[in-house]
């Protein structure tokens, strides 16, 4: 008798568990999500250069892919083309151009400099960088910095966003790289 | 008839378990005497005394089908679980207008008979438990696995996978994300009974795209004779440090004998594994499971009722998450990953949440003496979210810690089949089956919304003479695929594009059996099956981080078609030696596969190589090998082989991605008189997949490797009840290897030495009375 008790108490159970009420998607599949949903998305990238000497005389080089990686193509990869024997300001814009208005999430990593850095290589190009901003631990960000252009050259320069939380230390190799632009560059 | 391939039994003096029961009347509940008991797979039967009780000694314990007949009933055909000692009764219906030898379809997969169903043995089974669906499927030959990293396991059948096979969860066609290569199957394996692969081409029955086969997952029966049992399972696992727990109990009214339930349930949580050298971080899982059925059955109708749900939080290797090519090259030449850490169950971005749902009724209503009209619904829900390693920089967002992906997919799909019994020598189904889906994502695009609608109808007949069975089926389908998208990504004022495909064609199967005496059988299939494109296929558009490439859909792709051989020849002798053979010859018209573009493609994160889908023809050719011989009574060495050569005929190339050529040893020792005791060593040689277009990948195919396993086993027997005890090491010499077909093969090694522990308690309560009130007259 134990056991038939036990087959209805376990029955009975069961019998709750079918009104258990099935998962619903709340979607509408007919109206998609806007890119305004989407997460965000680095799509471009705006290097604006001051000459030192004469900071209204300003150069723009862009790289922008405005629907991001995938879809149609980079619309625009300037070559950077400065002075010889300048020194220029940069001031780095990181853009997401999905988003309406334009997201500039180079504000976010001004945010988070703690685990950010930039950095930049030259090649076959007479161009030295300084810092010009620091996190909090005094570790270089790079979102600012001054390029000291020396002879004339052809060659490029490469700028790389490293995302390096908790293990930020000044060096490139750690961390996972969100922005790797090898520019054209040619000092005149 | 019944191949339960790698699951041989024997009766033997050496085993002993036992079945014990009585053969009852359905309706009045006499017993029934001069009841006919035959288990197919023994070859033995006996005849039910006076008072409708049996007993069948010394078996081997294992899965076994039972064929029970009576003068005035219907035969019918049961399985049976055997271990220890095992009580089973069995009811026969009284049916006056069936043809006396008239063989009931209980199990509906008995329809597709001339094809070779592989199922993975009990002990394999057994050994498997607390494992996914993918590594247990994996005990066959000719199925390998698309993994990533350990906790994500894809079967693969002769070289193909996700949409080019089907799973038949319970009887329903398993649908969720099942295009993504890192989207494994949401199946608990504990609620399979058995788990078994049709092999080659299997559409008719089942649906126009399993092109390369089926993969049955089969509940167990519910019990039909009063009383309650249940099982409990446990395993440990050394590497991960995991648990898995799983238990089902299930019932049968003395009263009310038509009613049956069961409920079941599984709970697994798993740590960080590591490698024989390192810690894998963030490789920790958990996984929730349950499952209901309730049944009732009576002679000339029934219904059941099915539902189960798969919730399961899988962390992603942090070292698999990677910015660009560059940091890829860094991880593939770093001796040890960028991150180890140390062991924790901690899952941390980046990480996949996976919920499915099942909802399944079935029922049946006998059509006269003709035959019998099976009608099953279900409604699946399948939600996907995928986080990225990590938030979003914006301090608001991060806080709302949404998945950067996510999808959710619901299909209702109805099947209805007529199976007529059998008239003259022919033995057949009709059905029609449609399925409905919407699919949603939120997030990150990947694929598209879109609403899916399927229909088909098909016919299978089975002529049976003597040593000879012929089969053959047709099928149409026509699938309706429409899906919503803006028209330009950046510009949602150009509003939304709705385009439909449509597609539809002609699946068709033709084969035989050929019986030449007890020891060898031949069977011969061919069959045409296609595919539509997957809307991945079709849509996809954009960077695929952790593959490091761009992938690019084709809305203009075409259906692929396969034309399909498939040859089995089997040659055994009971308690000697089991030959099988199994060749195979695939020509897929049209075949689908992501072609590289010969020039990357630049991003702000760098150049990356960019994969366009593309349509050739190709030949997926090989063939699988099981053979065991008996060196002793006790002693059995059994080898496993597949060998796949995959061609890309317009190219004149190899085909990307295709499982190695794979050779299983395993020397196997029983101790019979020591509780069905056995000692297994098994040795897998994986060769190195040299068979590759050159420059397709960022680097080479992983060496070949070698891994040895031990397994073990024993039943306890305490007073009346039984336990049984398994004890496993994988990778016995924690030997350190990557293997081709492991998407982490770019960053780890894979797992090291995992030892297992496994016990299973049975019990059994009946409470019948023709059992109880003469309990001691059983023996």
């Amino acid at each position: 008798m134990k056991s038939i008790n036990l087959n209805i108490s376990l029955f009975s159970l069961l019998c709750l568990l079918v009104f258990i009420q099935c998962k619903k998607d709340n979607n509408n599949v007919e109206v998609p999500p806007t890119p305004q949903d989407s997460p965000e998305l680095l799509t471009s990238m705006i290097l604006q250069f001051k000459d030192s000497a004469n900071t209204t005389n300003s150069y723009q080089a862009e790289f922008r892919d405005p629907d991001g990686p995938g879809g149609k193509n980079a619309s625009r990869f300037d070559t950077i083309r400065l002075k010889t024997n300048s020194t220029y300001f940069l001031n780095i814009i990181l853009l997401d151009e999905t988003k309406t208005p334009i997201d500039t999430i180079s504000k976010e990593v001004w945010n988070k400099r703690n685990e950010h850095q930039l950095f930049f290589n030259y090649s076959n190009i007479n161009i030295i960088s300084l810092y010009l901003d620091k996190d909090d631990n005094g570790l270089p960000l790079g979102l600012n910095s001054k390029w000291r252009c020396g002879s004339a050259s052809t060659g490029s320069s490469k700028i790389t966003l490293k995302h390096q939380p908790n293990i930020k230390n000044g060096n490139i190799n750690s961390g996972e790289t969100d922005i790797e632009l090898n520019f054209q560059t040619i000092l005149k | 008839m019944l191949c339960l391939f790698g699951g041989y039994h024997a009766q033997n003096t050496n085993c002993h378990a036992s079945l014990e029961g009585a053969v009852i009347d359905e309706h009045n509940h006499s017993p029934l005497e001069f009841a006919t008991l035959y288990i197919i797979e023994l070859k033995i039967g006996l005849i039910s005394d006076s008072i409708g009780r049996f007993k069948f000694e010394n078996i081997c314990e294992g899965h076994y089908h039972i064929k029970i007949s009576h003068l005035d009933c219907e035969a019918i055909t049961q399985t049976v679980q055997i271990s220890g000692k095992t009580v089973q009764n069995f009811y026969l219906e009284h049916h006056a207008h069936a043809l006396k030898s008239v063989n009931v379809l209980i199990l509906k997969n008995d329809i597709t008979f001339t094809q070779t169903k592989d199922a993975v043995s009990v002990e394999k089974m057994n050994q498997s438990k607390g494992q996914t669906l993918g590594e247990t499927l994996k005990n066959i030959s000719g199925i390998s696995s698309l993994n990533t990293g350990n906790s994500v396991s894809k079967p693969v059948i002769h070289g193909m996978h996700s949409n080019r096979i089907l799973i038949l969860n319970n009887g329903v066609r398993q649908e969720g994300q099942q295009w993504g290569a890192e989207h494994a199957p949401e199946i608990d394996p504990f609620i399979a009974s058995s788990i078994s692969v049709v092999k080659g081409a299997n559409s008719v029955r089942y649906g126009s795209d399993a092109i390369a086969g089926v993969i049955l997952i089969d509940t167990k029966k519910l019990r039909d004779s009063a009383g309650i049992n249940g099982e409990l399972n446990l395993i440990g696992m050394s590497n991960g440090k995991a648990g898995t727990a799983s238990a089902f109990i299930e019932g049968n009214f003395d009263k009310i004998k038509a009613l049956s339930w069961r409920i079941q349930g599984t709970l697994k949580q798993s740590g960080s594994i590591h490698s024989p050298n390192y810690n894998l971080a963030n490789t920790g899982m958990k996984e929730q499971n349950f499952s209901y059925a309730l049944a009732w059955k009576k002679t000339n109708y029934g219904i059941d009722l099915f539902y189960s749900q798969f919730n399961t939080t899988l962390g992603i290797l942090s070292a698999s998450h990677i910015g660009n090519l560059s940091d890829l090259q860094t991880a593939f030449t770093a001796s040890v990953p960028a991150v180890t850490g140390n062991f924790s169950y901690n899952i941390d971005r980046p990480f996949q949440h996976i919920e499915h749902e099942l909802f399944k009724v079935n029922s049946f209503v006998r059509t006269g003496s003709i035959g019998k009209l099976n009608l099953v619904y279900a409604r699946q829900y399948n939600l996907r979210y995928e986080y990225d390693k990590y938030r979003p920089l914006n301090t608001a967002l991060a806080a709302m810690n949404k998945p950067e992906l996510q999808f959710e997919i619901t299909s209702h799909s109805a099947d209805l089949i007529w199976e007529h019994n059998r008239i003259h020598q022919l033995n057949g189904c009709i059905g029609i089956s449609g399925l409905s889906q919407a699919n949603t994502y939120e997030g990150r695009y990947l694929v598209p919304n879109f609403k899916n609608y399927t229909a088909g109808m098909f016919w299978i007949e089975r002529w049976k003479k003597n040593k000879f069975e012929i089969e053959g089926g047709l099928r149409y389908d026509y699938k309706h695929l429409q899906v919503f998208k803006y028209a330009d990504d950046n510009n949602i004022a150009a509003g939304i594009i709705k385009p439909i495909r449509l597609f539809q064609n002609i699946s068709s199967n033709l084969g035989s059996i050929y019986k030449v005496d007890s020891s060898l059988l031949f069977s011969f299939n061919i069959g045409t099956a296609w595919r539509a494109p997957s809307v991945n296929e079709l849509y996809a558009n954009g960077l695929h981080q952790g593959a490091a490439s761009l992938e690019y859909g084709n809305s203009a792709l075409q259906l692929e078609k396969a034309y399909t051989a498939i040859f089995t020849m089997r040659y055994q002798k009971q308690n000697k030696y089991l030959f099988e053979l199994t060749p195979y010859y695939n020509y897929i018209q049209n075949f689908i596969y992501r072609k590289p573009a010969e020039s990357p493609i630049l991003t702000i994160r760098g150049a990356f190589p960019a994969f366009y889908y593309q349509q050739t023809n190709a030949i997926l050719k090989g063939f699988d090998v099981f053979a065991k011989y008996f060196l002793t009574k006790s002693i059995e060495v059994s080898e496993k082989a597949s060998i796949l050569r995959a061609w890309n005929v317009n190219d004149n190339n190899w085909l990307i991605m295709m499982p190695a050529d794979r050779f299983e040893t395993e020397l196997l020792k029983r101790f019979r008189k020591k509780n069905d005791a056995y000692l297994a060593a098994s040795f897998l040689f994986v060769n190195k997949q040299w068979r590759v277009p050159a420059n397709s990948d960022f680097v080479a195919p992983p060496a070949q490797y070698f891994l040895f396993n031990l397994q073990a086993a024993y039943t306890l027997h305490i007073k009346q009840q039984s336990l049984n005890i398994g004890f496993g090491i994988n990778n016995l010499f924690n030997k350190a290897y990557r293997d081709y077909l492991d998407r982490f093969r770019y960053y780890t090694d894979a797992m090291g030495r995992n030892y297992s522990i496994r016990i299973t308690i049975p019990f059994n309560n009946s409470f019948n009375k023709h059992l109880k009130n003469k309990p001691n007259e059983i023996n």
